[in-house]
């Protein structure tokens, strides 16, 4: 897209956006990593969507009768102290996993990118003084500040997305505002900003459209974290609450069983890694296809 | 000059040179052939896209990601390049062949001491550390750096761009090459510099007896340093001939297309360029006496912390005027102009916008009852009314437009933003927009990405057009362009200007340019006008020390046809150097204005100090 003097005059091309969406498509099709992470993506969202109609029992609701049980045709991964179906509750889990992880990254994602785009594009003292507060929301560990925010406000789904939107957003902001400030002092901008424009629709016209791609990547990169983090929380009792079907609180409640019933415990594992290893391997694909350097951005 | 062995040093031969775009060949080179014997300096010219920088590269082994050779040779003392291994590629690039490349401050490590940098490329000569140290001292000597032994020590950033290229050559002379390929060495510089490094570079060639590959956009570079041309237009050679000859006889048309569509320091009005070459010089039409003033700057101060870009300039400019500001980088020129598009507010001293009052326009609300507007604030501050009356062209097309938004977005959005035009009807208005800078409409679909450098220049063009502006402010707006475009482009503004008696502030470092577009000059320096005068009075002179040695630093192909000048027809007012106050009419120097000597017609030059050099304390 620089100024190639053959590329310019190539009539065969049609508009920019579908051109992009090809070559991005392409580039995606060659490398086989993203190929089978994009995959693994896709596999976990249809069997979320799909859940109801792919099992018959309920996740939640506790047959006594049947607890304990080993694989077999009923239960093809058996069932756990409570005698819940293990495969229906890894098929729920995943849907719980996928909308609170997609809801809390999307907050921490916008919220970073809207913050990072505004401290590049307005500069100065504000944005000395936002990275110095951010710098020392970023010494604290993630987990930590998490939990503080958990045992102040409880648990459940809603406290989770704002803490994780909490932890999360600085370090997007960061990376955001690398991005913005490549584009900030170029003359479309300069234009706008001679116009009179606004910050916000030099943000959301001239600004957002050119980092797109940093902000995508940036999407599927913390997903893949924010899955993880999750899970640890309600791992460690922080998360959400029982009989929620939630992969952690899985591993968590059958690990005392796992001699036993082994399966209860890895299948949750199971998913979990495989949704992880997907998500990082299609933003590693994205961000390559993109051209996007992580390490220079975040720099 | 003459070649003392025997037989060519570089010889390319039937060079093609394709890369793979969209599943089909692009040949960038084909069939490419030339030499240079040995002390020879020959210069590959063409305009972007020709395949001279990938010729240039060829000659060191190396071709852009994506190109491969599908044939031909090149032969550099004797070695088949394209056939060497990686080995003897290293060696050939320590040994026999170095380069200089267009941007030096690109091509420095910027974290690594200058010194340091230019040993680097001594280390394959098994030198001790104590000779190594002596050699770099003795380069940076050679290549005219001042104080050797404290500038090694320095990083790249603390260099001005001249200094930076002075080290670029530096590092390419260590290993002692027989062939040094400069790729538009000097096309990042303004005038001045640009001679002192050419001086350098040709001073350097006869001493260490190199054989040259210049590769260059730049005739006036070219007739300055080459003994032979070779003339490259979409990848193939279109003609080869000595220097002289070529200048005062092109042969093929195109050569002769180039040649005439140079902008010349003796033209007294923009040149027009016919398909055969013909060239003629298109009358100016002069400013009428009573046009109005549309802007008045008095005493315009600008800072940026604790330096003063800008110190207390005064100008005016009247409607249907174009006012040329010129000077090296670093004078000021464009931060007084990106003020005066209301990017940065100035200290102290005001900037007015006169008499908005033409009728029509104009609506109730703009908030200039009283016609006039100050443009001393920030482009926020001001009302709209007065901010589009002011708007901006960008130096570089490339980034001057948004790559996401289709170019007629870029002409919408002003219109709507300044309510000049109705949802529905603002497409229509953007595609006649785009239409009256001569471009077909049909391209405004297009991304900027998918126009060429001069279409996206009369884009930006209309996108300032749209805001129907009095003053246009027009920053280095040709000089990114291929000099055929640059014309156009330059003829088109000039058509603007008395279609819609637009006033341009234009700033450029070329001066053949200012001269043929220009009805009056500033000179800037330090912050400083040092001249100010009819475009006519200031390159007829006297001058102001200052304008003399840049109007001395002009190069220039030889003329063509009649009447065309020199350089050396620029500096005619024989012995008009720093001392001769005397060559002033007497009388003028009693005038009691301690600061300016009056010339009359509006010529006035800041009074200088003895040493020609400083303004006057």
């Amino acid at each position: 897209m620089t100024g190639s003097p053959h590329g310019a005059s190539g009539p065969a091309e049609t508009t920019g956006s579908t051109g992009t969406a090809r070559t991005t498509l392409r580039s995606l099709a060659r490398s086989t990593p993203a190929v089978v992470g994009l995959s693994l993506v896709a596999l976990h969202v249809l069997l979320a969507l799909l859940a109801p109609l792919l099992t018959s029992y309920s996740p939640t609701a506790n047959d006594p009768g049947s607890a304990l049980l080993g694989p077999g045709a009923d239960h093809w991964a058996g069932t756990d102290a409570y005698g819940r179906d293990v495969v229906s509750r890894v098929l729920y889990g995943g849907r719980y996993a996928l909308t609170v992880s997609f809801a809390a990254t999307a907050c921490a994602v916008a919220l970073g990118t809207v913050v990072g785009c505004a401290a590049a594009l307005k500069g100065g003292r504000l944005d000395d003084a936002l990275m110095r507060v951010l710098d020392a929301i970023l010494a604290i560990p993630p987990i930590l500040a998490l939990l503080v925010v958990v045992t102040v406000l409880g648990t459940g789904p809603a406290v989770i997305v704002l803490a994780v939107t909490v932890v999360y957003a600085p370090q997007v902001v960061r990376v955001v505002r690398a991005a913005a400030l490549g584009v900030a002092p170029l003359d479309y901008v300069t234009a706008a900003r001679a116009r009179g424009e606004r910050t916000v629709s030099i943000l959301v016209r001239e600004v957002l459209p050119n980092i797109a791609h940093v902000v995508s990547v940036e999407f599927a990169m913390r997903a893949s974290w924010v899955v993880l983090l999750i899970s640890s929380l309600s791992f460690l009792g922080f998360g959400a609450n029982p009989p929620t079907p939630d992969w952690g609180l899985m591993v968590a409640e059958n690990r005392t069983a796992m001699v036993v019933v082994p399966w209860a415990t890895l299948a949750p594992i199971i998913a979990l890694a495989t949704l992880v290893v997907g998500l990082n391997l299609s933003a590693d694909g994205l961000s390559r296809a993109w051209g996007v350097d992580r390490a220079k951005e975040s720099s | 000059m003459s070649g003392t062995e025997s037989g060519p040093l570089v010889r390319v031969e039937g060079l093609s040179v394709a890369y793979r775009s969209g599943g089909a060949d692009v040949t960038v080179a084909r069939e490419v052939s030339f030499e240079a014997a040995a002390g020879e300096t020959v210069a590959v010219v063409g305009e972007s896209g020709s395949g001279k920088s990938t010729v240039a590269g060829a000659l060191l082994g190396h071709l852009r990601h994506g190109s491969r050779v599908t044939g031909g040779r090149v032969l550099v003392d004797g070695k088949d390049v394209l056939s060497l291994d990686r080995r003897g590629l290293r060696e050939l690039r320590t040994r026999d062949i170095a380069m200089v490349g267009q941007n030096a401050g690109h091509a420095l490590t910027p974290s690594m001491r200058v010194g340091a940098q230019i040993g680097e490329s001594l280390l394959s000569q098994g030198l001790t550390r104590a000779q190594r140290r002596e050699r770099v001292r003795s380069l940076v000597e050679k290549v005219g750096l001042p104080d050797p032994g404290r500038i090694v020590r320095r990083y790249p950033h603390q260099l001005s761009g001249g200094q930076q290229q002075r080290v670029a050559i530096a590092m390419a002379l260590a290993a002692r090459p027989k062939v040094l390929v400069l790729d538009e060495p000097t096309t990042a510089l303004d005038v001045v510099t640009q001679a002192r490094i050419l001086d350098l570079v040709a001073g350097l060639g006869e001493e260490f007896g190199l054989t040259s590959v210049l590769v260059s956009h730049d005739l006036g570079v070219v007739a300055r340093m080459a003994g032979r041309v070779v003339v490259m237009r979409e990848g193939e050679v279109v003609e080869a001939a000595g220097a002289a000859e070529l200048f005062d006889a092109p042969r093929h048309p195109y050569t002769r297309r180039l040649l005439a569509s140079v902008p010349r320091i003796g033209d007294r009005g923009l040149a027009e360029v016919a398909e055969d070459g013909t060239r003629t010089v298109r009358e100016r039409v002069p400013v009428p006496d009573d046009a109005p003033e549309v802007v008045s700057l008095r005493d315009v101060t600008i800072d940026y912390g604790a330096h003063r870009a800008v110190d207390g300039v005064s100008l005016g400019l009247r409607r249907g005027e174009v006012l040329a500001l010129v000077g090296e980088s670093g004078s000021g020129k464009s931060t007084l102009a990106w003020s005066l598009a209301g990017l940065r507010a100035p200290s102290s001293g005001t900037m007015r916008l006169l008499g908005t009052d033409t009728g029509g326009g104009d609506r109730p609300g703009d908030g200039n009852q009283d016609g006039d507007g100050d443009l001393a604030v920030r482009a926020r501050l001001r009302p709209p009314g007065v901010r589009r009356r002011v708007q901006l062209v960008f130096q570089n097309a490339d980034t001057s437009l948004n790559p996401r938004r289709i170019v007629r977005e870029a002409v919408r959005r002003p219109l709507r933003f300044f309510g000049l035009a109705e949802r529905s009807r603002a497409d229509d208005r953007a595609r006649e927009l785009i239409a009256d800078v001569a471009l077909d409409p049909a391209l405004s679909d297009r991304l900027p990405g998918q126009l060429s450098g001069g279409q996206r220049q009369r884009v930006g063009i209309a996108r300032a057009l749209a805001g129907d502006p009095r003053v246009v402010v027009a920053d280095e707006v040709t000089t990114a362009l291929d000099v055929s475009v640059q014309a156009a482009v330059l003829a088109l503004l000039d058509d603007l200007r008395t279609e819609r008696d637009l006033a341009f502030v234009f700033i450029s470092h070329d001066l053949a340019v200012v001269r043929g577009i220009a009805d009056r000059v500033a000179v800037m320096r330090d912050g400083l006008v040092v001249e100010e005068g009819p475009v006519e009075a200031v390159f007829s002179g006297p001058n102001h020390p200052y304008t003399r040695r840049l109007l001395d630093a002009v190069l220039e192909p030889r003329p063509v046809g009649a009447g065309g000048g020199t350089t050396a027809q620029a500096s005619e007012p024989a012995g008009e150097t720093a001392g001769d106050t005397a060559a002033l009419p007497r009388d003028l120097a009693e005038v009691p204005d301690p600061e300016w000597i009056d010339l009359g017609g509006g010529h006035r030059i800041r009074r200088w100090d003895a040493d020609g050099t400083g303004p006057r304390s």
